[in-house]
């Protein structure tokens, strides 16, 4: 069954542990700007939200490029990227409502998160279980109610 | 040095004056030798600062350094420090930051930057991979740290600010600089120095990337240190209730700073008052880089005055400074926190001297005609209003500003009424109620009064003995914990006497500002469960893991000591006498709880201490021997 | 066995083949298209002639993926004909049987009839044959007419590789279709001040040279140019269909249903070469984009399998890199609209500048300049119709704002505006 990284930005305490980890997976180094998961920081207001790809069933990032180097995968359901055919536009960028695309500015590419392949080093290493790796059905029940379906899946 | 290795690999010298920017290579031997931190500040002041400058003139210099290992994997690692020569005690001033400006500045590219001169107009920085902008702050001075912080943090997404307030402008002497809306680089004045340099903020921003040697090692490494973290029996409490831990047992103790250290511990505060309150007025935590315990809490006021206040808070030093030390409320006590991050002023000065002031007013010292109105402790409003006259040097508060040792010069018999060590206000702890290694070091810290540079790593807030002599205190930890402790196996028996349940207070202070002064070089930070079991061994594997460099904990210990006694040195050379080494008189004469210190004995205790240190045992000035050991015999004190 | 033909192998027409293939294995898919390319992306062209891409990176598709995606392509073919009675469409080569079409020929870029537009030197940009040609010509100074997406990259990408650029523009903007006035000027401003020069309300006049283009004039003033491109706009390929008894709109594109259906019995259209209607007031519209030609490339494949998708209207979203700054146009602009009864929300910084577009409480229209996060979660609200009313409401109530935590990059975008100004 298909997993989802699912966000609790209640349990958010924005110390950025994702972002530094998921850069050293992705590009070797610890670069937040090179992660694929973000923290919006609301920070005069103490709230702190992980962003990160939801892997929209149908998602604007798809239909955005101009490149058509976006895809599902079948299998697993992950938004994939052609990135050697990546021109680097941000099209995507901007279409995506969760602000989950990152821009590698070392390969001038846009990329997203691929869930580390089934075992994503973000949630391993958060320390408050502000993510979790969940199947999706489980992750629906738990974390999202019909409204918040309606409004994510785009 | 090459690509991989943890620093960023520069130093950035910026001249006001000429606009100019130098870019310094850092190198092993000055790495190995001061680490980062506080580290390199310690090298860079001491050799920048001309001896005997007044501190606001622009011959002074302010140092931002990264910890070596902010911005990675290792748990905590986020602190910067700041230093220049204090305009507050005229000694080494340094403060310790966390959030993530260090994060960014190294991202930047730089793992110190190094602010020479005085700018001509008002100016604020723009520090972004790399590359410097001078730009015009004529339309932020004048404005208060987070309108500030809104305006740069609008502009430059992603940044992080260190900007000074009104305090800063109007050169108070212990202005702070804030790092973004919350925290600051607070004590000894370096917002003055700041401001006296005409420059408003430092916004830092940075894409370049922090490269470990051995990736694999350090994530090791960076787990071990987690699972050591996290087995600290004050992991727990100290993710619920952050530092407001220390609250309770300190009133228990009669051992706080209560209404101007006249008394052990206000009423309020007897009870389990911290915690719940804790509970109270607080949701959510909030976690500064790499955290995993994220000890600082969102509080919103409910209801009365200051309903709707919104900020992070409930830290053990602002609310016990202004709950305890000048007996506000707690509503009052975090808009007291408020205004002070606001106007970017150090929060355990400012109840000091205001503390000092109100003891005066009521000694009949100070008039109502002096103030204008009536201030009291417990007075909520009168004390804002105090703080507001202090931050824009209105009034009384223009002589206020000054910090407690000057201003009490302005009045008669003043100094009964100062309580600061060597100019540097005294934070919340009385160390009549409890003399512990956490006292020792409001004496011996390089600061002066200040009591976050030596804390016993393992001493059990439940115990309060006073048969020692001021000699040792309780530690109260079983035989698993002292095995636990990272410290080398020939020192543990003279630091701790496990049968007798005690610890060697001199001993123990001596490792512990090392200790604390190599976290403060690192960049990790010191709260309690991290102090706990963290140590040279988990740390010197880490450090080379990072950046490539072979370092043993000794030599990593070492570094510590020589970090150390550079800025004593630094004090010496500005005329550091071994009298100033003490507490208030009255620490020595009244009586709180029915406790009061031993004047001979404290100095028996300062004696072993510098003993330990490899100082001389009156002076307390470092030996010829001691300095070369560390390579230090070529300064000159 | 079913046989579907695909006339086109653009953004549109390779969306259709693909939403085929998703759902269906059997059935047959001829593609025909007149070049003889596997399919590439237009929208790369101004970073090709630029050098940032590749010419083999242009290629969304190469030969090997139509095989194996068992996809039959006939390429070099120019459609002349169809015959709606024998289901057949004729080429010039042969004639190719449907059971269903869809018609994906994109659109053409125009060189209007003014003196000298025929000399050597005279370009337009639409297919990669354009831009191999331009970079033959070695152009030197260049003359961009028309100031559209298209002309403002071309400009750019020339500039980048040392031409003297100068753009002119009939209207009185840059960017008359996809930015207001004030963003369009702050644009523009960062265009000279990279040394394109740029001439707003001036009409080109004529153009001449020995053979060759040399000068061109304006009614404000003469331009010595070796190049002229024209980005003044494009004709949809239509003319075989209109021959057929396939409906046109208004608006000269094919006229379809919102199943993407044309007039005539078995034959859909998508992409570039119909009229459609914008989704967010319902007007008939050419919308010229490759997302919305791909989504309905995918509305007239499902419709085509027998599935009954609605295809709910055109939205636009530009993105484009102003010298490293990105600007961005969505849904509707100010003059779309009509002044009169929209509320503006507006903000100006140096180099930044944001607008929001409002009508009814609705999210119309978004302009941003130097400013990209947040614009997804106002597209997502402009999409669902969310009003503003609703949003704030859901942004201040801490219950509520849980379950969409991704509001909050577009609460920080729809804050703090310093300049409201309400409709009459
Ligand atoms: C330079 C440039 C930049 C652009 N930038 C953007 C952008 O940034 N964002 C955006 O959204 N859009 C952009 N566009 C527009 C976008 O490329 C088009 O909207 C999109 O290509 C339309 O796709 P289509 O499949 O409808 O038509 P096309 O891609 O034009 O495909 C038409 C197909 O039909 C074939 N054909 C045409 N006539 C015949 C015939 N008579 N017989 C046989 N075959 C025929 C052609 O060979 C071609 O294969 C840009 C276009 C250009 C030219």
């Amino acid at each position: 069954m298909n997993k989802q990284i699912m966000i609790d930005a209640a349990k958010c305490t924005g110390c950025g542990l994702c972002q530094v980890l998921c850069s050293l997976s992705k590009s070797h180094q610890f670069n937040p700007s090179l992660a694929r998961i973000k923290i919006w920081r609301e920070e005069t207001r103490g709230v702190f939200i992980p962003l990160t790809c939801q892997q929209c069933v149908n998602p604007p990032c798809v239909n955005a490029c101009l490149m058509n180097v976006i895809s599902k995968d079948p299998i697993t359901g992950v938004t994939v990227r052609k990135t050697e055919n990546c021109i680097g536009c941000r099209a995507c960028q901007i279409a995506c409502p969760f602000e989950a695309c990152s821009y590698d500015h070392l390969l001038n590419v846009v990329v997203n998160c691929d869930q580390c392949g089934g075992n994503p080093a973000c949630v391993n290493i958060c320390p408050f279980g502000a993510l979790q790796y969940l199947p999706v059905n489980e992750a629906l029940n738990t974390c999202r109610d019909a409204e918040a379906v309606r409004r994510a899946n785009l | 040095m090459s690509k991989s290795t943890g620093y960023a690999g520069q130093i950035l010298e910026i001249n006001l004056n000429e606009k100019i920017a130098e870019r310094k290579d850092l190198n092993k031997e000055f790495c190995m030798k001061y680490l980062g931190g506080i580290g390199f500040n310690a090298r860079i002041i001491y050799d920048g600062v001309p001896v005997g400058i007044d501190p606001l003139s622009e011959a002074n210099i302010l140092a931002f350094s990264a910890g070596t290992m902010v911005g990675a994997t290792f748990p905590t690692a986020s602190r910067t420090e700041v230093s220049a020569k204090s305009p507050l005690t005229g000694r080494f001033g340094t403060a310790n930051s966390g959030m993530f400006f260090g994060t960014q500045l190294k991202n930047a590219g730089f793992d110190s930057l190094i602010i020479k001169g005085r700018a001509d107009n008002t100016m604020y920085l723009l520090i972004e991979d790399g590359e410097v902008s001078y730009l015009d702050a004529a339309g932020l001075w004048g404005k208060d740290s987070w309108e500030t912080i809104d305006i740069l943090k609008k502009k430059y997404s992603g940044c992080e600010v260190a900007a000074i307030g009104p305090a800063g402008e109007n050169l108070v002497r212990f202005a702070s600089i804030e790092n973004g809306y919350y925290d600051a680089w607070s004590r000894t004045g370096m917002g003055a120095v700041m401001g006296s340099k005409n420059l408003k903020a430092i916004v830092v921003r940075g894409t370049l990337g922090i490269r470990p040697h051995n990736v694999e090692k350090f994530l090791d490494v960076s787990w071990k240190a987690r699972k050591l973290i996290e087995s600290s029996p004050f992991f727990v409490p100290f993710k619920s209730y952050g530092s407001m831990n220390a609250a309770m047992p300190y009133g228990k103790f009669n051992a706080l700073n209560a209404n101007n250290f006249s008394q052990g511990c206000l009423p309020d505060w007897k009870e389990d008052f911290a915690r719940s309150k804790v509970e109270e007025i607080t949701n959510g935590h909030i976690a500064c880089q790499s955290c995993i315990i994220a000890c600082a809490h969102w509080v919103e006021i409910k209801e009365g005055k200051y309903k709707g206040l919104r900020m992070k808070g409930m830290e053990v030093t602002p609310i016990a400074s202004f709950g305890s030390g000048c007996g506000m409320s707690l509503e009052a006590s975090v808009k007291a926190s408020e205004m002070h991050q606001k106007y970017g002023m150090d929060m355990v000065s400012s109840s000091g001297v205001v503390g000092m002031a109100i003891e005066l007013f009521n000694r009949g010292i100070i008039k109502t005609e002096d103030i204008g109105y009536e201030v009291a402790f417990g007075d909520d409003d009168a004390i804002l209003r105090l703080m507001d006259d202090i931050a824009y040097r209105k009034g009384l508060g223009n002589i206020l500003a000054e910090g407690t040792l000057r201003s009490a010069q302005h009045f008669e018999d003043g100094a009964a009424s100062a309580m600061h060590v060597k100019g540097l206000e005294i934070p919340m702890i009385d160390p009549r109620g409890r003399t512990s290694t956490w006292s020792l070091g409001i004496l011996t810290n390089i600061r002066g009064g200040d009591h976050l540079r030596c804390r016993n790593p393992i001493e059990n807030l439940r115990y309060n003995e006073n048969k020692y002599n001021f000699q040792k205190e309780r530690f109260g930890f079983d035989r698993p914990m002292y095995d636990a402790l990272d410290m080398p196996e020939d020192l543990k028996p003279k630091a701790i006497d496990l049968e007798n349940d005690t610890t060697d207070i001199a001993v123990m202070s001596r490792w512990s500002e090392d200790l604390i002064n190599l976290f403060n070089s690192l960049g990790i930070c010191i709260r309690p469960p991290v102090e706990h079991k963290i140590g040279p061994t988990v740390l010197a594997e880490a450090y080379t893991a990072f950046t490539g460099i072979q370092i043993t904990p000794e030599q990593l210990m070492q570094s510590a000591e020589r970090i150390w006694n550079l800025m004593k040195l630094f004090n010496l050379r500005e005329g550091e006498k071994p009298e100033d080494s003490k507490f208030p008189q009255r620490f020595y004469k009244i009586e709180v709880g029915g406790k009061k210190l031993d004047e001979v004995q404290m100095q028996e205790v300062l004696r072993q201490y510098y003993l330990e240190r490899g100082w001389d045992s009156d002076t307390g000035i470092p030996t010829e021997e001691k300095l070369r050991e560390l390579g230090l015999d070529t300064m000159q004190s | 066995m079913r046989n579907i033909v695909i006339a086109g192998n653009g953004a549109a027409g390779n969306s259709a083949a693909e939403a085929i293939r998703r759902h269906n294995q059997e059935v047959k898919i001829v593609m025909v298209a007149k070049e003889n390319l596997s399919a590439y992306s237009a929208c790369a062209l101004p970073d090709y002639l630029s050098g940032w891409v590749g010419r083999e990176q242009l290629f969304i598709k190469q030969e090997a993926d139509y095989a194996r995606q068992s996809i039959e392509t006939l390429w070099g073919r120019t459609i002349n004909k169809i015959d709606t009675q024998q289901q057949c469409l004729v080429t010039d080569w042969e004639e190719v049987k449907y059971d269903q079409l869809i018609l994906a020929t994109g659109s053409r870029a125009i060189i209007p009839p003014v003196p000298g537009s025929d000399l050597v030197g005279n370009f337009v940009v639409k297919t990669l044959n354009d831009i191999e040609v331009i970079i033959q010509h070695q152009p030197q100074q260049v003359l961009v007419i028309g100031s559209g997406n298209i002309g403002i990259e071309v400009a750019e990408a020339l500039h980048g590789i040392g031409c003297q650029v100068t753009v002119v523009e009939l209207m009185d903007h840059i960017f008359p279709r996809l930015f207001d006035p004030e963003p369009a000027s702050l644009i523009e401003k960062m265009l000279t001040e990279h040394g394109i020069r740029v001439f707003t309300g001036e009409k080109l006049l004529a153009i001449s040279g020995k053979g060759i283009v040399q000068e061109a004039a304006t009614d404000q003033r003469t331009i010595r140019c070796n190049t002229v491109i024209w980005a003044v706009g494009v004709k949809q390929n239509i003319e075989y269909a209109k021959a057929a008894g396939i409906k046109i709109g208004d608006m000269g594109g094919i006229q379809v249903n919102n199943r993407m259906r044309t007039n005539i019995e078995n034959i859909y259209a998508c992409g570039d070469c119909v009229e459609s209607w914008d989704r967010l007031t319902g007007s008939k519209t050419l919308s010229l984009l490759w997302p919305n030609a791909k989504r309905q490339g995918e509305i007239a494949a499902l419709n085509c399998l027998g599935n009954d998708i609605e295809y709910d209207g055109a939205i636009s979203m530009v993105v484009e890199d102003i010298f490293g700054v990105t600007a961005v146009s969505m849904g509707m602009t100010s003059n779309d609209l009509g002044e009169g009864d929209i509320d503006i929300l507006e903000e100006q910084g140096l180099n930044q500048f944001r607008r929001v577009l409002l009508r009814n409480d609705q999210i119309m229209g978004m302009q941003a300049v130097g400013v990209t996060s947040g614009l997804g979660a106002v597209m997502a609200l402009m999409k669902n119709r969310t009003t503003l009313s609703e949003f704030r409401h859901i942004i201040s109530d801490p219950d509520l704002r849980r379950k969409v935590p991704w509001y909050w990059p577009a609460a920080r975008l729809l804050d703090d505006f310093t300049n409201c100004r309400q409709g009459e």
